[in-house]
C-alpha cells in the first residue's frame, strides 16, 4: 500500500515562532505528571511538576508578557495564567468520554512548581487517551513523561518530537 | 503488633531460619543482586588497571593547535587556518587520522538535519513554524558548516582526506610510528549561524531592538577525532547530543575582531598592551587582588557607550592555553566585564570573570562572578585544585548553558517591561543563574580536566557535574533557592521517574539514552548523593570520589575507572550499588511488612501462668450472649447457688500445680554453662525482642534506616547496610533486641534512599494521605489563591488558540 499524500494548506501561526533553542549540557526541558487513583475520595488526582523558570518562559510566550511582574510564578495570578495554558495544553480522555478536570490549586516546591487538578469518577477508567503538550510549543527539546497508576502497575506515556495524544491501556 | 512469647531460651538461641537461595542457578529464577561486576566490566590491562587506576602503559595522544582566525561581523563568517601539531603516543602505527567537522551539523544535507523529525501543532496535527521556514530560508541565502579550503601537512604539501558527515579522515603521507609527530595544515571558512534559530552550543545572538550582537564560538574549528585504548578512533558522529570525545593539547590562538568589540577565551591574554585600555589593564591588575567581589573591568555605561559606536578597525587578540582539551572563545562590543581575584589555598590564584550585556543586568553584575569564584571553592574541596588560570563565565543567550576549558556560555536575564523600561528578575531567573554557572562552570572539572568520553556516556560528565553542583548549591545557601518552599531533596524527586516504564539503564550511550535530563543527570546525582549519605558515609566517599578526580584529571577515564576507584579507595564493594543504580532500571522500595514482639519465659509458673491467663482472656472477650446476659444484670444458676462451687469452680486449668512446680525447679536444676548464666542475666535484663519483617517492592536492593521510638519517647536512629539481602532479595527478616519497649519502627525516616512508596514504612502502619490530599489540608481554609485567580481570570479571557490554524487546500 503507497503512503497517501494530503494537499493542505499550512497557514503559520503566531505562536508557531516561538520555539526556543534547546539548552545544551544542562538541566533538560521536561514536566512530569502523576495520574493517579485515590479510591477513598474516589478522585482521579492529576500533579503536574514542571521547573519554575521553564513555566515562567511559557507564561511569557503564552500571554506575550514582557515583564517579571506578569510572569513572577511566586504570584498567584501568574500560576492561575500557567494553570490555564495547562489545562489547555493537558488533557485526558477515557473510554466514557473526556474527563473534565477541576483546578485544585499550585504550590512551589524549591526549583519546581507543582499544579494540581482532580476529577471525581464513578470508578478508575481501564484505559485513558493522554494527550500533553505542555510547554512543547514552548522548548524544542521538551520531553514530558507522564505516569499512570490507577491501581497497581505504573503505565509510562512519554511525549516528545511530533507525538500526539497516546493510550495508556490495562489500567486496572 | 502482634505479642507472642518463647517457651524457652533455647528457641530463640538455636532456632534456624529456612532461607530461599536467591543465588541458585538451574530452572529457577536467578536473580544474584550481588553478583560481582567482572563479567560485565572490561578486563583490566596494562593501560587501566583493576584498582581503577591509569595502568603502567597508560596512553592518551597529544594534539596541539596554532590558529589564526577573523571575524566578519557584518557577513557573520569565520576565516581561519590552523596548524595541529598531532603526537602518537599510543603503541599503534597510524596510516591515517579522523578530524571533527562539527559545525557540519549544520549542513542541509547532514545527518542531523535529514533525521530531525517534525514537531506537533495543537492536538497531534501538522504544523511549520515561522522558525523552520527561517531556516530553510537561511539555507537558500547561504552554505552552513564548514567549507574545508586545503588540508596539507607541515610543508604544505596537500594530503588526501574524505568528508564523512562531521568527521574528516585524512591519509597520512608516510606510516605514524609510536611516539612519533605529523603536522597537519587546514585553511577554514564557515558562517555563524544564529543561535536563536538553529539552536545547537554557539553561534551569535542578535539583539533586534538596536541590531547589536554577541559572537559565541565553540566546535569552530576542526578538531583531532580522540584515539584511544578501548576504542580506537572514536566513530560515533556528532547528532547534536552525545556531546565530545577529546585530546589534551596546547593551543595558541589569534583572532582578529572589530576593534571595539571585548574578547574572553580560553587561556590567557598575550597582548593586553595592544587590546586592551592602560585603564582597563590597570583594572585588571587590581581585579586579581580583589578577593571579596567582582570590580567592573569594562563598566556597564562604558559598555552601552562602546556598543553604539562601531568601527572599521580591528585588533588581533592572542591567547595561550596549556593543557586543554578544546578552545572557545566569545566577543561583542556589548560585553560588560568583571572580575575577581580567588585565593586557592592549594592551588595557583585563578581570576575569575564574567563578560555580559546591558541585557543581563542588574542580574549578572551580582551573581555571575561571585558564582564562578564560589564553584571553584567548593569543587576543589572534592576533586583537586583549579589548575588554570582564568574562569569565564559569559552570557551568550536567554537560557541554558554550555561548558568549555576556562569558558563557558550561561543563559538567564532579567525581563524588560516594556512600559517603564525598568528591568526586574525573578527569584527563578536569580538562582537559575546562579546554579548554570555552577554547574557550567563546575564541568572544567567533569569532562574538561577529568576527561570522560561525552560522546558514550554522558552521566561520567553531566552526572558526576549535577551531584557537586548540587552539593555546591547547598553550600551556596542553607536554602537553595532561598526564600522557596523547603530545600529540594533529589531522593524525592527521583522516584517518580525511576518508578517509570519507559526507561533505560544508566549505563546507555548518550544518543539511546531517553528522558535525558533524569536519566544522566538527576539519577545518578541520586545514586551519588545515596552512596555518600548512606551506604559509605562521607569519609569514604569523599576521600574515594577525590580519589578518582586525582587519578584521572588530565586523563581519560572509562565507567569502569570510576566503579573500581570508588571501591578500591573505599574498601567497600559496591557492585551491588553499580548494578542497580546503573546496569538496571530497577527502583527502591522496600517496606516493613510485620513486626513481633517477644519476651523471655521464666519459665516460673507462678509468673507465666497469670501472664498466659491476662493474654488468653485478652485474646478470647466472652461471646456476646455472656456478655450481653452480664450487662442485662442476669443472674446465672451459680450466682444464685454459690452452695454448689466446687474445687473446678475456684481454679482454672492455668492454676499453679504440683507438678508445674517440679517441672520449674527440674528446668532450673537442669540448666549446665554457658546456658545457665546466659539464662539468669537474660532475667535480670530481661529485654525486649522484635522480631522485624523487610519486602524490597521495588528490586533495587538497599540499606535500611531505621528509627525506632519507645514507651518512653525516646528514639534511635540506625541504619543496616545493603548486604542484609545478599542470601534473599525479596524479603528479610532482623532480630532486634531491645531494653526498652518500642512502641513503632519507621523506615528512611530522613528520606535518604529514594524510597519510592513511604506509605508501607512504618509499623503499625501510618496512613497516608495522597499528595494532593495534603496540599489541599495545608490551604488555609481550604482555598488556593491560584484557584481564585483562575476563576477572575477565566471570566477575563478572550478565547485564544495557540496552535498554528491550518486550512484545507483546494483540490486540484
Amino acid at each position: 500500500m503507497g503512503a497517501k499524500l494530503t494537499r493542505r494548506l499550512l497557514v503559520i501561526g503566531g505562536a508557531a515562532l516561538a520555539v526556543a533553542p534547546a539548552a545544551f549540557a544542562h538541566r533538560s526541558q521536561s514536566v512530569l505528571t502523576l495520574v493517579n487513583w485515590n479510591a477513598s475520595t474516589s478522585k482521579l488526582e492529576v500533579i503536574h511538576r514542571m521547573h519554575a523558570h521553564d513555566a515562567e518562559v511559557g507564561i511569557a510566550k503564552a500571554t506575550r508578557a514582557t515583564a517579571a511582574r506578569d510572569v513572577d510564578i511566586t504570584q498567584a495570578k501568574n500560576q492561575a495564567k500557567l494553570m490555564l495554558y495547562v489545562e489547555k495544553h493537558f488533557s485526558l480522555m477515557a473510554p466514557a468520554g473526556p474527563i473534565v478536570l477541576a483546578a485544585v490549586g499550585a504550590e512551589l516546591e524549591a526549583e519546581a512548581i507543582v499544579l494540581y487538578q482532580e476529577a471525581k469518577l464513578a470508578g478508575p477508567p481501564a484505559e485513558l487517551t493522554v494527550e500533553n503538550r505542555i510547554l512543547r510549543d514552548v522548548f524544542d527539546q521538551q520531553t514530558n513523561l507522564v505516569n499512570v497508576k490507577l491501581a497497581q502497575k505504573t503505565r509510562t506515556l512519554i511525549f516528545a518530537d511530533k507525538d500526539g495524544p497516546k493510550l495508556a491501556k490495562d489500567l486496572l | 503488633m502482634k505479642l507472642a512469647q518463647f517457651a524457652a531460651v533455647a528457641a530463640i538461641l538455636f532456632c534456624a531460619p529456612a532461607h530461599a537461595d536467591a543465588n541458585k542457578q538451574g530452572k529457577a529464577p536467578w536473580d544474584d543482586k550481588f553478583r560481582q561486576l567482572e563479567v560485565d566490566l572490561p578486563t583490566p590491562n596494562t593501560y587501566r588497571t583493576a584498582s581503577g587506576a591509569p595502568g603502567e602503559a597508560y596512553w592518551q595522544q597529544q594534539a596541539d593547535h596554532v590558529i589564526m582566525a577573523s571575524l566578519d561581523e557584518n557577513a557573520k563568517r569565520i576565516t581561519a587556518s590552523e596548524t595541529v601539531t598531532y603526537k602518537n603516543n599510543s603503541p599503534h602505527t597510524l596510516t591515517y587520522a579522523w578530524f571533527q567537522l562539527d559545525q557540519n551539523q549544520f549542513k542541509q544535507d547532514s545527518v542531523t538535519r535529514l533525521t530531525a523529525t517534525a514537531t506537533p501543532g495543537a492536538a497531534g496535527a501538522d504544523t511549520v513554524g515561522y522558525s523552520t521556514l527561517r531556516q530553510l530560508q537561511s539555507y537558500a541565502d547561504k552554505p552552513h558548516g564548514y567549507e574545508i579550503k586545503s588540508v596539507t601537512d607541515g610543508a604544505g604539501k596537500p594530503l588526501h582526506y574524505v568528508i564523512n558527515d562531521t568527521m574528516m579522515r585524512v591519509d597520512l603521507p608516510s606510516r605514524l610510528a609510536p611516539g612519533k609527530t605529523q603536522a597537519f595544515k587546514i585553511a577554514w571558512a564557515f558562517n555563524i549561524v544564529d543561535n536563536n534559530l538553529f539552536g545547537g552550543r554557539s553561534g551569535y545572538e542578535r539583539f533586534p531592538e538596536n541590531d547589536t550582537y554577541i559572537f559565541f564560538q565553540a566546535q569552530w574549528f576542526p578538531r583531532m577525532v580522540a584515539y584511544t585504548d578501548y576504542t580506537g578512533w572514536q566513530h560515533k558522529q556528532f547528532l547534536g547530543r552525545g556531546e565530545f570525545t577529546l585530546e589534551f593539547g596546547n593551543f595558541d590562538v589569534s583572532v582578529t575582531l572589530p576593534a571595539d568589540h571585548i574578547m574572553g577565551a580560553t587561556g590567557v591574554l598575550q597582548n593586553p598592551n595592544e587590546v586592551l585600555s592602560a585603564e582597563q589593564r590597570s583594572r585588571l591588575a587590581q581585579a586579581k587582588s580583589k578577593l571579596d567581589k567582582p570590580m567592573y573591568i569594562v563598566s556597564p555605561d562604558e559598555a552601552l557607550a562602546n556598543e553604539k559606536e562601531g568601527t572599521t578597525a580591528t585588533k588581533t587578540w592572542r591567547w595561550k592555553a596549556q593543557n586543554v582539551r578544546d578552545f572557545a572563545w566569545a566577543s561583542s562590543r556589548k560585553f560588560i566585564w568583571d572580575a575577581m581575584g580567588v585565593d586557592q589555598p592549594e592551588g595557583a590564584d585563578v581570576l575569575a570573570q564574567s563578560f555580559f550585556p546591558t541585557e543581563a543586568d542588574p542580574l549578572w553584575s551580582l551573581y555571575s562572578t561571585r558564582a564562578v569564584a564560589h564553584t571553584i571553592d567548593v569543587y576543589s574541596q572534592f576533586s583537586f585544585p583549579y589548575p588554570y588560570p582564568t574562569a569565564i563565565s559569559v552570557n551568550t543567550w536567554a537560557s541554558g548553558g554550555m561548558e568549555y576549558p576556562m569558558i563557558s556560555f550561561n543563559g538567564y536575564r532579567p525581563v524588560k517591561d516594556e512600559k517603564t523600561g525598568q528591568k526586574t528578575y525573578t527569584r527563578n531567573a536569580k538562582y537559575g543563574l546562579i546554579g548554570v554557572v555552577i554547574h557550567e562552570v563546575g564541568h572544567n572539572y567533569f569532562p574538561m580536566i577529568v576527561n570522560s568520553d561525552e560522546r558514550q556516556w554522558t552521566w561520567m560528565d553531566e552526572g558526576l557535574n549535577s551531584f557537586l553542583e548540587s552539593m555546591a548549591e547547598h553550600l551556596w545557601e542553607d536554602e537553595f533557592p532561598a526564600g522557596g518552599p523547603g530545600v529540594p531533596n533529589v531522593l524525592d524527586v527521583i522516584t517518580s521517574y525511576m518508578t517509570s516504564q519507559e526507561q533505560v539503564p544508566v549505563m546507555t550511550n548518550s544518543e539511546s539514552v531517553k528522558q535525558f535530563g533524569p536519566n544522566a543527570y538527576t539519577k545518578p546525582t541520586a545514586a551519588l548523593t545515596v552512596l555518600r549519605e548512606t551506604v559509605m558515609g562521607r569519609e569514604l566517599f569523599d576521600f574515594a570520589f577525590k580519589e578518582y578526580a586525582k587519578r584521572w584529571r588530565f586523563k581519560r577515564p572509562t565507567p569502569a575507572d570510576f566503579f573500581r576507584t570508588m571501591e578500591d579507595a573505599s574498601g567497600t564493594d559496591l557492585d551491588w550499588f553499580w548494578r542497580g543504580w546503573f546496569y538496571t532500571t530497577d527502583h527502591v522500595d522496600v517496606a516493613l511488612t510485620g513486626m513481633r514482639e517477644y519476651r523471655l519465659s521464666s519459665r516460673d509458673p507462678n509468673v507465666e501462668n497469670p501472664l498466659r491467663r491476662d493474654r488468653r482472656n485478652a485474646a478470647t472477650p466472652l461471646p456476646p450472649t455472656v456478655a450481653n446476659n452480664n450487662a442485662a444484670g442476669l443472674q446465672t444458676y451459680m450466682d444464685k447457688h454459690p452452695d454448689a462451687k466446687d474445687f473446678y469452680n475456684e481454679n482454672d486449668d492455668l492454676a499453679v500445680n504440683n507438678k508445674d512446680l517440679n517441672d520449674y525447679q527440674g528446668f532450673l536444676e537442669g540448666l549446665k554453662e554457658p546456658e545457665k548464666s546466659v539464662f539468669e542475666r537474660a532475667m535480670r535484663e530481661n529485654p525486649f525482642i522484635y522480631f522485624v519483617d523487610f519486602s524490597n517492592i521495588g528490586g533495587l536492593v538497599s540499606p535500611l534506616p531505621l528509627k525506632f521510638t519507645y514507651e518512653d519517647g525516646t528514639t534511635k536512629e540506625i541504619v543496616i547496610p545493603a548486604e542484609i539481602w545478599r542470601q534473599n532479595n525479596e524479603k528479610v527478616t532482623k532480630l532486634f533486641v531491645e531494653t526498652k519497649k518500642v512502641t513503632s519502627i519507621e523506615l528512611d525516616a530522613r528520606h535518604q534512599i529514594a524510597d519510592a512508596d513511604t506509605s508501607n514504612n512504618a509499623f503499625p502502619q501510618r496512613s497516608t494521605p495522597s499528595r494532593l490530599e495534603l496540599f489541599r489540608a495545608q490551604q488555609p481554609a481550604g482555598r488556593n489563591q491560584m484557584a481564585d485567580a483562575l476563576v477572575e481570570l477565566k471570566a477575563k479571557e478572550a478565547p485564544e488558540s495557540l496552535a498554528a490554524p491550518i486550512t484545507p487546500a483546494a483540490p486540484r
